[in-house]
């Protein structure tokens, strides 16, 4: 029997950005290059798993929002087209870079990526990805999770409880019309927990949560086995600690893995390095250089002149990186299982975009770290339900209010970039949750104005427009996302109210943010 | 019609507003200093966000997370593209206007940022203020509007029982601030409201309730076991915990050494044995 076990947990999140009110709009890539560089190759990693029977537990949360856009009709189509110009652009690269040894194995690696991507995205899943995280849980390869409708920062939404509880249970339903059963863990977004969230989530059904490694070192009272054992709350939910040392090994560009100099450089590009009218056909239309996708570069060392990527060396310093992570976590639960009653957890959570996106050699990583696990009998890979399943017996104690990220607290998503923002969420979320109660049973235009209203006010509520304000990233796209959602919410209130409902407009309002189709508004009476 | 409709509304509001800042003028005419000190002045400002600092360089989620929004552009300096020529009428984009800057409502909420800081924002209504100023008589002269934060950690608050409280003087107009309290772990309860000469405070509006986090392991080292039981039955003993309970008595011990490459904060202490 395995000494201890080892939760890897990929937190997979994009907010909503779809913009059918443009024929290419930058921010939509997004979705597109995490489609090709972290979930496609994490579905990859999964096939060969599956295909080689290697025992394999791994949990992945797919947020709401992220759900919605990968069976979005219209992204994938776009996202199909997105990819081709890719593959095009790789198919001159091969062309260009014949003659160049060193770089021309690098543009065939990436024609040879592509080809395949679209291959797995095409061919083996006909454009739902959706079904092929859930054919890999129904195979019980992974434990998808949920988490809130559409990532909003729970405690800074508190102040309307009725807010909170429309964002944990239009997740639990998103869940259960993706997955045709209930959601057992829920990502808190950025793990902001504070205490009482727990009983929103015990409500909803929820066994689990996550919190950062501080949430359950300050925890009250004071848990005895640290963060390699969950918790019970008073609600009988369990909270799951963070184990800091597994995730800085990860996490870290500078100390961890990733900051390898053999791996791939993230910020050279070939958007950038070759000549303007050879790439512009593969810029968006105003013309600005960006990423492509295709970076010829290792990180080579804090310095600016980058040598040739070479994927042979990258990959055996994956191999090298796998192996000491998975020895490290033995020696890890070697030292705790002498001083604990029960096999200690470690809980390594990350973001799936780090693997791929940010990562390159991330998705090859933890494929090599999942099949070491299942060769190694001192350590088990299991999800977080595996491990309550197996030891229901928990120490009884409230996490303390905490988050992941810089200084561990809210300052992130509450600062002065962006603290304007919390009296409109709150008086929308105030205004529309009066307006619901008033009309417990409303007729059909009512109700679909109600339920867009709250579509909008959920849009708004995003920690990522909070995030990017707070980072300079994206600040004026964030700002008028904010801003639109929360208008089209204000302006469909009043409409309700004054009973004038525009109905093109609201059916134009349906098609643009059309996320959450089976929503209705009563999940906030 | 339905924007005419909205417009109209929003007429009544600005009406509604105006005559109520021109009886504020009016007021203003008699008892201008009164009226500075109460943020009637012209215009409304947001405070000074004193305390907020602006992270010096992203720990690895911020770094990881915000690679996934680069795109390798120059933050959108470039102008989102226009609208295709064939985009159907049934859809949307961007909304004109912009948000409200008042809701017509008094309004204080706090929000806890950290441990250590909390953020309040308000909306006093013209009609409060005015109310409130009328309400004092004589005693307006040199009154000033004051945030009042309550430290009201274990106590049902009733507007007289808190164990101890801060004035806090917002600049004239503000309508946000961030306030340093005095201790974590601890909850906290505001006020705004007018301090006259003589000391008195009469309160306008009350905020909610929040508790700070302990930045520090707690000192309630009770240990209590409860099983959980398979789904949708919660866990077992007392009143939601019907079953296996077995009790601990508090450590005093230190903590075991901790793992290699390990700080001890959250390493495991092993129970009582």
């Amino acid at each position: 029997m395995a000494r201890g076990s080892l939760a890897l947990v990929l937190h997979a999140h994009l907010p909503f950005v779809r913009h059918p009110e443009h024929e290419d709009f930058l921010e939509e890539r997004w979705f597109y290059e995490a489609v090709t560089e972290t979930y496609v190759p994490l579905l990859e990693m999964l096939e060969g798993l599956d295909r080689d029977r290697v025992p394999c537990r791994l949990t992945i949360s797919l947020s709401p929002t992220l759900l919605g856009m990968l069976a979005d009709r219209l992204l994938r189509a776009r996202y199909l087209r997105h990819l081709d110009r890719l593959v095009e652009l790789a198919e001159k690269e091969e062309r260009r870079t014949r003659g160049d040894g060193q770089f021309h194995r690098i543009a065939e690696l990436y024609l040879a990526r592509f080809y395949r991507v679209r291959a797995i995205f095409l061919d083996e899943w006909q454009q739902d990805l959706v079904a092929a995280f859930r054919t890999y849980q129904e195979h019980g390869l992974i434990d998808v999770i949920t988490c809130a409708a559409t990532h909003g920062f729970l405690p800074l939404l508190a102040v309307n409880p009725a807010a909170v509880r429309a964002q944990v249970e239009v997740a639990a339903a998103e869940y259960r019309r993706f997955f045709g059963r209930s959601a057992e863990g829920f990502w808190l977004p950025e793990c902001a927990y504070e205490p009482g969230l727990d009983a929103e989530l015990a409500r909803a059904g929820f066994r689990y949560f996550f919190v950062d490694t501080h949430g359950i070192a300050h925890a009250s009272p004071r848990p005895v086995y640290g963060v390699y054992a969950p918790i019970a709350c008073d609600s009988g939910v369990a909270a799951f600690g963070r184990d800091p040392d597994s995730s800085k090994q990860v996490w870290s560009a500078e100390e961890g893995y990733p900051g390898d100099f053999w791996y791939r450089d993230f910020y050279r590009d070939i958007g950038f390095d070759l000549d303007y009218e050879y790439v512009r056909p593969y810029l968006p239309p105003t013309g600005q250089r960006i990423h492509t996708g295709l970076k010829y570069h290792r990180i080579t060392g804090k310095t600016d002149q980058k040598e040739p990527y070479d994927p042979e060396r990258a990959r055996v310093r994956a191999q090298a990186h796998a192996e000491h992570f998975v020895d490290t976590r033995i020696g890890q639960v070697d030292w705790l299982a002498r001083h604990m009653e029960r096999p200690p957890i470690i809980v390594c959570p990350y973001d799936a975009e780090l693997f791929g996106h940010w990562w390159f050699e991330g998705p090859l990583w933890l494929g090599l770290v999942l099949r070491r696990l299942a060769g190694t009998p001192d350590l088990e890979a299991v999800t977080p339900g595996d491990d309550l399943t197996r030891h229901p017996t928990l120490q009884r104690a409230t996490p303390a209010a905490s988050t992941w990220g810089w200084k561990g607290y809210n300052e992130v998503w509450l600062s002065g970039p962006n603290d304007w923002i919390y009296r409109h969420l709150h008086a929308s979320a105030d205004r529309l949750h009066a307006l619901c109660r008033r009309y417990p049973s409303a007729d059909e235009r009512t109700r679909r104005a109600l339920s867009q209203a709250l579509r909008e006010l959920l849009l708004g509520q995003a920690s990522d427009w909070a995030f990017m304000m707070s980072r300079d990233t994206t600040v004026e796209y964030a700002v008028r996302r904010t801003k639109d959602h929360l208008l089209r919410c204000q302006r469909l209130c009043a409409e309700v109210e004054q009973g004038a409902i525009d109905e093109l407009r609201l059916a134009a309002l349906e098609d643009t943010d059309n996320l959450f189709p089976a929503l209705d508004y009563r999940v906030l009476l | 019609m339905i924007g005419r409709a909205v417009g109209a509304g929003w007429n009544l509001v600005g009406e509604w507003l105006g005559s109520a800042c021109g009886l504020v003028t009016r007021i203003r005419e008699h008892t201008d200093p009164l009226v500075r000190v109460l943020g009637l002045g012209p215009g409304r400002s947001h405070s000074p966000t004193p305390p907020v600092s602006q992270p010096p360089s992203p720990r690895p989620e911020e770094q990881a997370r915000e690679a996934k929004y680069y795109l390798g552009t120059e933050r959108l300096a470039v102008p989102a593209p226009s609208p295709r020529a064939t985009v159907p009428v049934t859809l949307v984009d961007r909304e004109p206007g912009d948000l409200p800057r008042a809701y017509g409502r008094d309004r204080l909420v706090l929000l806890v940022r950290d441990p250590w800081w909390l953020f309040a924002y308000w909306e006093l209504t013209p009609t409060s203020r005015i109310e409130t100023l009328r309400n004092l008589g004589a005693e307006a002269e040199g009154a000033v509007e004051v945030l009042r934060v309550y430290d009201v950690t274990f106590i049902d608050f009733t507007g007289d029982n808190a164990w101890t409280s801060i004035d806090i003087e917002p600049t004239p107009g503000a309508e946000s601030w961030y306030i340093n309290v005095w201790k974590p772990a601890a909850s906290y309860c505001a006020e705004i409201g007018v301090r006259t000469r003589a000391g008195g405070f009469v309160p306008i509006m009350r905020s909610n309730t929040v508790t700070t986090s302990r930045p520090q392991p707690s000192p309630d080292t009770t240990v209590r076991w409860v099983v959980l039981r398979p789904r949708g039955l919660t866990v077992e003993g007392g009143e939601s915990w019907d079953g296996a309970r077995v009790e601990h008595p508090g450590r005093s011990d230190g903590h075991s050494p901790a793992p290699p490459g390990s700080s001890d904060l959250h390493a495991p202490r092993p129970p009582a044995r």
